[in-house]
Order: C-alpha cells, then sequence, then structure tokens
C-alpha cells in the first residue's frame, strides 16, 4: 500500500514538473517553427513573369499549338508534429505552381517545392500524361508517372516502389532554338516504362531557366520547338 | 399514446414511398440524322495541315445508354432511356481528337454535336439549317469544288485559350471540308 501511494505521489510528481515546464517554458520554447523557402537559383525555373503569357510550339511540320496561361499559385503549405498533444515543430514549406494548357489539350505544369536544409528543393514537371520530380540537393529523379503508373528511386522512401530509374535528368548550358539560343535547360528523357510508350508518347522534355518549356519530343522523335512571336 | 399513434399514421401517410417510374425508352437516333455524318466505321479520313502534312483519323463509333434523373421533389411518373453516340475521329499523330456527337433526347433532334480541340460546334441538319449557317455555293479545294457547304462559327473555346478552331466547313456529302484555327492555320480534306 504504501509502495503504491509512492508510486502515485512519483507519476503525480512527474505530471506536476513536466507540467511546470510546459508553462514556464512557453509554446514557442518547445515547437520549433520553421520556414523553408525556395532558394533563389531555383526559382529561375518558374517562367518570367513577363513570359507567363501563352507561347507557341512548333513541330517539325510547322504545325503550331498554342500554350495558354491558366494560374500561378505561390503559397507556403503548413505541417506540424506533436508529442503527447504537444505541439513539438510546425513548418512551412514554399511552393511555387504554374499551369498552362494547350489549344490541343495538352497540360504542362511546374511545381517547385522547398523541402528543407535535409532535403532541399524539388521540381515537378507534367507534360501530358508524364511527369517527373527531380531534387535539386540529391541530383537525382525521385519520381516518375507515366500514365497513371508510378516509379520512385530508391533513395526516397516515401512509399511507392522502390527501384532505381533509368530515365535521366541533364543540364544543358545552351540550346539552340529557332535563332534563339536558352541558357541553363534541364533536359528530362524518360528511359522507364519501355513496355507502355507508344510512338507518339512524349520522352523528352527541355525546360529553359526563366522560359519553362521550350522543346518536347515524342519516341518517334518528332519534335515541338518553342516559337517566338 | 393515442395521439402519438395518430401523429405516425400522419407521417406515414404524408411520406408515402413513390412507386417506381416507368421507364420510357426514348433511345432511338434516326438514320437519316447518323447519316448527316457521312463517316463509317474504321474508316480513314485525311486531312492536310496548311503546311503540308496530311494527318490519319481513324473513326470509332461509341454509343452508351442512360437514364434521365427524377429532378421533382415529388414522385416522377416516367423517366427516360436515352442514348448518346459518338462518332470519333482519333489521329495517327500528336494532335486533336474530333468528335460527333448524337443524342436521343436533344431538344434539337437534328442537333449535331462537333468538339475539335478546344471548341465546340453546331450542325443542324434540319431543313431549315440555312437560317443558321452560313451556307457556301461551292469551295475549291486540292484542284476540286465542293459544294452546299456550311460554314460554322465557334465563338467559344474551352479554358479561354485565345487561339482555337473558329470556323468548320461542312457538308453532309463529305463530312469535314475544312477546319480554319483562328491563328491562320488549317486543315483541308485531302481525298
Amino acid at each position: 500500500m504504501e509502495n503504491t501511494l509512492s508510486l502515485k505521489s512519483r507519476i503525480s510528481l512527474f505530471v506536476l514538473i513536466f507540467s511546470i515546464l510546459l508553462v514556464s517554458c512557453g509554446r514557442d520554447n518547445i515547437s520549433r517553427n520553421q520556414t523553408f523557402t525556395i532558394h533563389e537559383n531555383n526559382r529561375n525555373w518558374i517562367p518570367n513573369h513577363s513570359i507567363y503569357q501563352n507561347f507557341n510550339m512548333v513541330d517539325d511540320y510547322g504545325i503550331s499549338q498554342n500554350f495558354y496561361f491558366q494560374y500561378i499559385n505561390k503559397y507556403f503549405q503548413e505541417s506540424s508534429s506533436s508529442v503527447f498533444g504537444v505541439t513539438t515543430q510546425t513548418s512551412k514549406r514554399e511552393n511555387i505552381y504554374v499551369k498552362y494548357v494547350s489549344m490541343y489539350n495538352l497540360y504542362f505544369s511546374i511545381l517547385l517545392v522547398a523541402l528543407g536544409e535535409d532535403r532541399g528543393d524539388e521540381i515537378s514537371i507534367s507534360l501530358e500524361d508524364l511527369s517527373f520530380t527531380y531534387s535539386f540537393k540529391n541530383k537525382v529523379i525521385s519520381r516518375i508517372s507515366f500514365q497513371n503508373n508510378y516509379l520512385q528511386n530508391s533513395i526516397d522512401n516515401n512509399g511507392g516502389e522502390n527501384q532505381p530509374l533509368k530515365s535521366t535528368v541533364t543540364f544543358l548550358d545552351t540550346l539552340q532554338i529557332d535563332n534563339k539560343t536558352y541558357t541553363n535547360v534541364m533536359k528530362f528523357q524518360l528511359k522507364d516504362f519501355e513496355n507502355l510508350v507508344k510512338p507518339n508518347s512524349i520522352t523528352e522534355i527541355f525546360l529553359a531557366q526563366n522560359y519553362g518549356l521550350v522543346k518536347f519530343k515524342t519516341k518517334s522523335a518528332l519534335s515541338w520547338q518553342r516559337k517566338l512571336d | 399514446m393515442r395521439y402519438l399513434s395518430l401523429l405516425i399514421i400522419l407521417l406515414m401517410l404524408g411520406c408515402r414511398p413513390c412507386d417506381p417510374p416507368k421507364i420510357v425508352e426514348k433511345d432511338k437516333i434516326h438514320d437519316s440524322i447518323l447519316n448527316k455524318v457521312p463517316y463509317s466505321s474504321d474508316e480513314i479520313v485525311k486531312l492536310q495541315h496548311s503546311n503540308g502534312h496530311v494527318v490519319n483519323f481513324i473513326t470509332k463509333f461509341e454509343s452508351s445508354f442512360y437514364l434521365t434523373d427524377c429532378e421533382r421533389y415529388d414522385c416522377c411518373e416516367f423517366i427516360y432511356k436515352y442514348k448518346i453516340l459518338n462518332k470519333t475521329l482519333t489521329p495517327d499523330y500528336p494532335i486533336f481528337n474530333i468528335s460527333f456527337n448524337f443524342s436521343s433526347i436533344n431538344i434539337d433532334p437534328t442537333l449535331i454535336t462537333c468538339r475539335i480541340a478546344n471548341s465546340e460546334f453546331y450542325i443542324l441538319t434540319s431543313a431549315d439549317n440555312s437560317l443558321q449557317n452560313d451556307v457556301l455555293d461551292s469551295i475549291y479545294i486540292n484542284n476540286k469544288f465542293y459544294h452546299n457547304v456550311f460554314r460554322i462559327a465557334s465563338n467559344y473555346s474551352y479554358h479561354n485559350n485565345p487561339v482555337f478552331p473558329d470556323s468548320l466547313y461542312y457538308n453532309f456529302e463529305f463530312g469535314i471540308i475544312k477546319i480554319k484555327i483562328s491563328n491562320g492555320e488549317y486543315f483541308v480534306i485531302k481525298e
């Protein structure tokens, strides 16, 4: 009986001390507030405000396709973690999302996300039924989707099928299109989903800093290139 | 207790469940209307772009049946079974689909909706279609005259894209004669 009381007293004492600690520290001291913003260099992958407007792509046969700017969304995504109902960490991650749709109903979008010091920034590009996510810090493609099928790089442990990806992202210093030289160009090449890819499937995407989409190619080597007005 | 029973009886009378509505079949689309889109299934339709490239479209027909909703607050005596038939032209090239949509319960059963890329056109098939469609006596394309061609305008573009197919040239004998796009490009029939 004495032992039981003693145990109860000890628990009560512990709760009391813990409560005093919580009160005395204040919420701000216990919870860590972190805000992650996108690195300045990476912001250049979002087209310039003056070029957000519609743009034209022309194929090898001179058939043009106008892409219409739908919207841009800049926001901070909030998340928090807690222990025993007490918030211990809150974070705000900056997101920038820009979306276009073409006259032939091709959707194109860019999503930039700040994931913090450990994981760095990520960019996700979508064009028609192909999309990929590239980690600037790890210099790898973390996810690919094609026709609603998903693959995930084994270093990313957020679920999904883990296996090495064959697709590549490379960076070109310059890319010449129609007498215009684009600098700092990201080139994505789809090498996965070989059994699903058809001749008209898009397999290469070129993205230039400050301009966005400047070129894409199908498996049959047909290409669409940016046309300057 | 007596009042409660009375209340329950009144409620039951007031909330009498509906009898199941009768299904009325309104799923016939006249051949005379279907033939106004003169393509047969698995046919190859060729359209040539203004810069010369020829795109092959393959035709497919698909029909589905639906029931109308009962939109009244009280009971519906009838609901209607109707049919939607699509004649779709799918390209062998990464460009737009073309689809002709027929509905057996259109307010105007003689109306065919044609969707091309991000535009929609309404083809009137009734005898007095000249009231709404601009009729050209003839149009000369690829060394051939096409007669009695409707020039149908579209003022609507999905997603508000400022570039869209704005005119459809069409007749009941050959179907699509020409698609004009607002940026000056066009596609014409290639026989």
